[in-house]
Formats: C-alpha cells, sequence, structure tokens
C-alpha cells in the first residue's frame, strides 16, 4: 500500500517551525553545537503543565499539534515515535540527584520524565489518542524503525494514519560528554561538511509527519520504502545493496533525482557518504547536518527536508551540495549511516 | 499467517535458564531478597529480584575474556545469556555459539527502560568518563551487543516503553515476520537493575519493603527484579521446511494507549480493557477460551485495582485462573514481558497455571483471586500475557497451542 505524507512540522535549529520560508537563510549557531529554535511553546501547551516539561516535551509535544493541525486531524490512528537518547535533560537531572543527595529524598518528576516514551505518552494525553503507541530507541536507526513499524501498520490496516517522529535533545552536559568521549568536535568548525577531524558537531530536533495511505493534492511527497542495512564490508558491498534496493523499488540510480546526504563533519565517516554520492553525481546533491547538527534521529530531519524539495520542486541554496538543478524532483533518496555500519536509504516519490 | 515459538530462553532471580525457574515455581521459591551486588545504600531496605552474580561472574558465563569487561553493560551481558539460551533451544546455533549460516533472514527485537544506565551511574558518578559508558548508554547498544555475541549481522531494532516494552517487541518482531522482513525473529527485553530505577520507583513511593502482594487487599506496591527473556518467532513457511519444534502460536497482539495520566492507570482499565480485547479480536477467540493469565499484576495498589477492573470487564464473572509472577521475579521492567512470554510458553508446553505469591484476601470491589498453587498436567489451549506501563502504555498478547 502506498504510503504519502500528509502534512511534516519541523522544530530545528534553523527557521522551519511553520516558516515561510524554506531554509532561504541559514543561521549560524552561538555555540559549538547546534540548539533548536523554541517557538513561543504557550501557544501550543497548557501553561501549568509546561512548567516542569523539559525542552524535548515541549517540542515533541508542539511538533506534533502543528503535524496534526496542518493534516486537518484531531487524532492520529497511532502514534509511533523514535529517540536515540530519549529524555536526556531529565535524565541528567534525576542522576545527578541520585548522586549529590546519596540517594535520599529525591523528587520523582525527572523521573518519571525520563523514560524514553515520555514524549509518545505526552502526545497521546494531548491529542487523547488511545491508539497504538510505540517508542523506538535503536541510536541512529529510531526513527527508521519507526517509520517501518508505521508502514506496516497502515499496509495491514491497523490504523488509517498514523503520526511518526524522530525526536532528540542536547543538553550542555550530554555535550561535553560527547566531547570526552571521542563522537563530537570540541570546536564549531567553518566548513562542517568538508572536515577533516574527527567527531560529528551535534545537534537537536523534533520532526514529525503524518503519514497515510491516500494521495491528496496537498500530500508532501511518497515514501515508498525504506532500508535498513546494519553491518556491511565495505561501500561496495553497500552499493550492490543499494542496488537491490532500488530494483526492488522498480528504479535504478539513474532515475533518482535527489540525494540527501547525512554528511556530519566526522572525516572517519566522510569516504562512505562521498561513495555513495559519487553513484548519484547525476542528481542533485544535498546536505542538512551542517544546518542542524548531528543527533540520532536527524534522519527524519532529511526525510523532512527530502520532502519539501520534491513537494516545492525547489533546492535552497543553504543545503545544496554540488551544482547541478532540476526542474522537478520525482524520486529521492535520504542516506544515512553511524561510523560505517547501520546504514539507512529512505525512498521519497512526488 | 501463523507464527510460531520455536524457541525460549530466561535468566532471573529464579533461574539462568528455563529449567531452574520452572523448578522455582514448582517449589514456590522466589527470587526476592535483599540486594547484594547493586550497590546502593537502599540494600537493606527493599526486596528485589535480583540476580546473584557479578558481572564478572556472567561474563565468564558468557566466555567473554576479561578485557572486554569495560564494553559490556550488566543490561547486555543479560540479554545476551537469555537470548543465546532461546536460539540455543530453537536449535539455530552452531557449534561454536553462532547463529547458523543457513541462509534464513532473522532479525533481533528487544526491549529495555534502563539501557546501560547500570554502567552510567558508575563512571558517571566517578567521573569515568572515558571508560566507554558513553557509548553502552543508548537502549540500542544492549541490542547490538546481543546480536553481535550470536553472530547476527542482520536487522535489530529496540523498544523502549517502559513495562510494556518487552511485549512491544514480540508485536514489532511479529510484523516483520507478517511482512517478510524476516522469516524468523528473537524478541523480548532485558533490563538489570540500577540505583537510578530503584530510586526513581522508591521517589513515586511505589516500592514495597517487603515481599509484594500482587492483587492482594493490602498491597503496598512493587519489588523490582532484574533479568532477560526471550522467545524465538518463525514464520508457518519457515517451520514446515526447517522441521522447527513448535512450542505454540503468538495468535494474538494489541497495543493501546490509557491517554490518562503519565504514571497511574485510569481506575476502570480502559486501555487495559483495549488491549485484551483487541488481542481476543485478532486471536479469532472467545474470552471463554483463554485458560491462563499472566498478569501485570506488579502489585501496586493502582495497576492491580485497574488491571482487575478490566479483567472483570473482559471475563465477567468468569475471570480465568490468573497469576502475577511478579510476585517470584519482581518487576523487571524491560525484561518483564520478555520472561512472562516465556512463562506462558511454558504454561501451554507442560499445561500449567503458575502460581502467585504473598496474596492472602481479594480486593474488595472486584471479589477475584489469582491462583495460590502451581497446578501442572491442566488442559492449557491459550494463555492471555498482560504488560502495562508508564505513558498509559498497554500491552496483550495471546499464545495458543494450535
Amino acid at each position: 500500500m502506498p504510503v504519502f505524507i500528509q502534512s511534516a512540522e519541523s522544530i530545528s535549529p534553523q527557521d522551519t517551525f511553520r516558516s515561510g520560508s524554506f531554509l532561504q537563510e541559514a543561521i549560524r549557531p552561538d555555540k559549538d553545537y547546534f540548539t533548536c529554535l523554541h517557538p513561543d511553546y504557550k501557544l501550543f501547551i497548557n501553561p501549568g503543565s509546561m512548567r516542569r516539561m523539559s525542552n524535548v516535551i515541549r517540542m515533541g509535544l508542539t511538533a506534533s499539534r502543528s503535524c496534526m493541525e496542518k493534516a486537518g486531524l484531531n487524532q492520529p490512528g497511532a502514534i509511533i515515535i523514535g529517540s536515540g537518547l530519549g529524555c536526556v535533560q531529565d535524565t541528567a537531572k534525576f542522576l545527578n540527584q541520585v548522586i549529590h543527595q546519596d540517594e535520599k529524598l529525591l523528587n520523582p518528576t525527572a523521573f518519571i520524565q525520563s523514560t524514553h516514551n515520555t514524549v509518545s505518552g505526552q502526545v497521546a494525553l494531548l491529542l487523547g489518542c488511545r491508539e497504538y503507541n510505540l517508542t523506538f530507541s535503536q541510536k541512529t536507526l529510531s526513527f527508521e524503525s519507526a517509520l517501518l513499524d508505521a508502514m506496516m501498520l497502515l499496509d495491514e490496516k491497523e490504523a488509517g494514519s498514523v503520526l511518526v517522529g524522530g525526536i532528540d535533545e542536547i543538553v550542555e552536559e550530554s555535550y561535553s560528554l560527547m566531547v570526552l568521549g571521542g563522537c563530537a568536535k570540541a570546536r564549531m568548525e567553518a566548513d562542517i561538511l568538508e572536515s577533516k577531524t574527527p567527531g560529528a558537531v551535534p545537534g537537536e530536533g523534533a520532526t514529525f509527519f503524518l503519514l497515510s495511505c491516500e494521495r491528496r493534492a496537498e500530500s508532501l511527497a511518497r515514501i515508498e520504502d525504506v532500508e535498513i542495512v546494519n553491518r556491511c564490508e565495505g561501500l561496495d558491498e553497500l552499493k550492490v545493496q543499494l542496488s537491490a534496493f532500488l530494483v526492488r523499488n522498480g528504479i535504478t540510480e539513474a532515475d533518482i533525482d535527489l540525494l540527501v546526504s547525512g554528511r556530519n563533519g566526522d572525516a572517519g565517516s566522510l569516504e562512505m557518504y562521498r561513495g555513495i554520492e559519487e553513484v548519484f553525481g547525476h542528481s542533485v546533491i544535498a546536505a542538512y547536518k551542517h544546518m542542524v547538527g548531528e543527533y540520532d534521529t536527524a534522519s527524519a530531519f532529511g526525510t523532512w527536508l527530502a520532502s519539501g524539495i520534491i513537494y516545492r520542486n525547489q533546492v535552497p541554496d543553504t543545503i545544496l551540495l554540488n551544482g547541478m538543478t532540476r526542474e522537478k524532483f520525482s524520486k529521492g533518496l535520504v542516506f544515512n549511516h553511524s561510523g560505517n555500519r547501520d546504514f539507512s536509504f529512505i525512498l521519497l516519490s512526488g | 499467517m501463523n507464527i510460531w515459538v520455536t524457541g525460549i530462553g530466561v535468566a532471573s532471580s529464579i533461574g539462568l535458564n528455563v529449567e531452574e525457574s520452572l523448578a522455582s515455581f514448582k517449589k514456590g521459591k522466589r527470587g526476592l531478597g535483599e540486594i547484594k551486588i547493586l550497590d546502593t545504600l537502599h540494600r537493606s531496605e527493599f526486596k528485589a529480584g535480583e540476580i546473584n552474580l557479578t558481572n564478572q561472574q556472567l561474563m565468564d558465563l558468557l566466555d567473554i575474556p576479561a578485557d572486554q569487561y569495560r564494553y559490556h553493560t550488566r543490561t547486555a551481558l543479560l540479554g545476551m545469556i537469555a537470548a543465546r539460551d532461546a536460539c540455543l533451544d530453537a536449535g539455530i546455533l552452531r557449534y561454536d555459539g553462532l547463529l547458523k549460516d543457513d541462509g534464513i533472514s532473522t532479525a533481533l527485537v528487544s526491549a529495555t527502560t534502563t539501557g546501560g544506565m547500570d554502567k552510567t551511574e558508575c563512571d558517571y558518578a566517578s567521573g569515568n568518563h572515558g571508560s566507554g559508558y558513553i557509548q553502552t548508554h543508548p537502549c540500542g547498544d544492549s541490542t547490538d551487543k546481543i546480536a553481535a555475541y550470536l553472530g547476527l549481522h542482520g536487522y535489530r531494532t529496540t523498544l523502549s516503553t517502559a513495562c510494556s516494552s518487552g511485549a512491544n517487541a514480540i508485536i514489532h518482531a511479529a510484523r516483520l515476520i507478517r511482512h517478510g522482513k524476516a522469516d524468523r525473529v528473537i524478541a523480548g527485553g532485558v533490563d538489570a537493575l540500577s540505583k537510578f530505577t530503584l530510586n526513581g520507583f522508591n521517589s513515586l513511593m511505589i516500592l514495597d519493603k517487603d515481599f509484594c502482594k500482587p492483587f492482594d487487599r493490602n498491597r503496598k506496591g512493587l519489588n523490582l527484579g532484574e533479568g532477560a527473556g526471550f522467545i524465538v518467532l518463525e514464520s508457518e513457511q519457515l517451520v514446515r521446511s526447517r522441521g522447527s519444534r513448535k512450542y505454540c502460536r503468538l495468535s494474538g497482539t494489541a497495543n493501546t494507549n490509557d491517554a490518562y495520566h503519565q504514571t497511574a492507570s485510569s481506575p476502570d482499565g480502559e486501555a487495559a480493557f483495549g488491549a485484551m480485547t483487541r488481542a481476543l479480536e485478532m486471536s479469532g477467540i472467545e474470552a471463554g477460551e483463554i485458560d491462563y493469565i499472566n498478569v501485570h499484576g506488579t502489585g501496586t495498589e493502582n495497576n492491580d485495582a485497574s488491571e482487575g477492573a478490566a479483567l472483570v470487564r473482559v471475563f465477567g464473572k468468569k475471570v480465568p485462573p490468573f497469576s502475577s509472577t511478579k510476585s517470584f521475579t519482581g518487576h523487571a521492567l524491560g525484561a518483564a514481558a520478555g520472561l512472562e512470554a516465556v512463562f506462558s510458553v511454558l504454561a501451554i508446553r507442560d499445561g500449567l497455571v503458575l502460581p502467585s505469591l504473598g496474596f492472602h484476601e481479594p480486593m474488595e470491589d472486584l471479589g477475584i483471586s489469582p491462583s495460590t498453587e502451581m497446578k501442572e498436567g491442566m488442559p492449557i489451549g491459550h494463555v492471555l500475557s498482560n504488560s502495562f506501563g508508564f505513558g498509559g502504555n498497554n500491552s496483550s498478547l495471546i499464545f495458543s497451542k494450535q
């Protein structure tokens, strides 16, 4: 069964939330990592309930609500979310309490809000949705797992529509630990995408899609398929898997108009990104992590970007990686990996 | 399409494998007691279902060399033990412990709530930020470690929906098989005890300092546990071609949301009712055909009242024999539904109604009582297993003999 994106919303480090502009300008962060431009949450969440909510919950609720409003729907038939690290702020808060208060007299709020499915539970509460509600947490494949489950659910007609999201947050403390752990750069760089140093530039975001099986005039794009390749021997084998994936979907590499590449600034990851980009030298190639940073569910933003380009038949200069142009975008591919494993391809069409 | 359970594996405080666990049920021997391994100030205060082995000892059981210690959280180690056992039981491992190279597409769907927190909370506290805990902290790490240990290179993912996680892993796994994304899936969940969760539940004031009393009028809360439980699911086609041993079918599944409160369940158990009803619909059997229910039964005032109300709504006056095996193992969070899926399969395999400990008096308004005695040789054709978690997440699974 075909699956269409009826609406999408993204709270990100760029002007994307309910924005009239489609990444026309690139906002540079003032820190060494990317943080979201937060909307006025009071307009979307009851100020009383909002008081104790961490950013990730506010982002999730607001992006979800906006996505549903854009789709003209009160409730989805299911809610499926991916998050690599879950609620980092509340996890850190409670952990620090456990340590510094010697396991005594602890406030439960941070603990309650630290569970990975807090966002999906809160969204269900907000929308009054009593249907299927899952949260996947498989590192950089969290969003892909959620998307796969959503597509299978729709195919089985277990739900008429699914609200699918990818959400992760960053806080100063988690950034410092990522730097110490060797996965993030200690300093922002001018040209992230061509960086020769190890480590990504981290970011955060909340991106939601309302998916269903009818094509409407306002549908942004069709999601054709998701391919996950967890382990492979190298670029050659990956290209073979990619070809097989495209053939299964009735096309070849030549049919791809747009490649959205997940280049993240980590020098060690660049070879695989370049290798796949070279397969699509004839396509328009875009990148986005120099605008929103790297985080486990960044590919949700990549999908948002791809669907936006396909819908508008327009590529913003801020994200264009090669010099190619196209009048019309029929087929787009979002490619991501993490440390030369956990490769994913999301195929979209107009 | 029929989906069959062809292998089972567990590790919990009542046994490091299926046979040990069964023996504990038969002897009425709880795995709950004082906390000995986890370094917590609350160790004598609460009962927990802790596995009485250090991480070092777990690694020895798994033949992991000592220099690999830093890469393995307790969560990963427990998962490796149970997943390996499930695969051994299904007859799909080679002599060297890796999955057979039989060209059958095999996936792994695990579940956890704490992920690598058991290691994170120690190393973070001691400022040992180079220990590798940043890499082992995420939920997906224990799943990747299990996959690596089994030599599984294909699709793996992790569910994290609090106490219903393991059931949702099984639901996603079944979906993968129905869609031909895998012919065989190892599915279940894992969690290790941690100061984070012990203190978290304590701050909510829902821990019982004594042994928990699921469904009892005077119940005071839950006991935490730890462990891992996995089942191997195979498509009908694979079972026929491989001649796999069939335990039972996974005949019905459902997940619903209470949308009532972040942690508490609605008084009339609306989502629990919905989950059980939909699972029954999917399985095509009537409520009256359920022979045994492995309830979520944590022993908290809220869950048992809510679940009890839902049971009466679904089954009327004739609630089938039911028990909470959490009275033996404690509440192992992300592992709970995985453990209980295995116990449900055992109930079918050996015709069992498993016992519930700590019960003396039924809740006033409901008048239902769990089975306190172990029964064997019963005609158990269909078993219902419930798992209800924070975030209003409610899941039910039905296993059927034929």
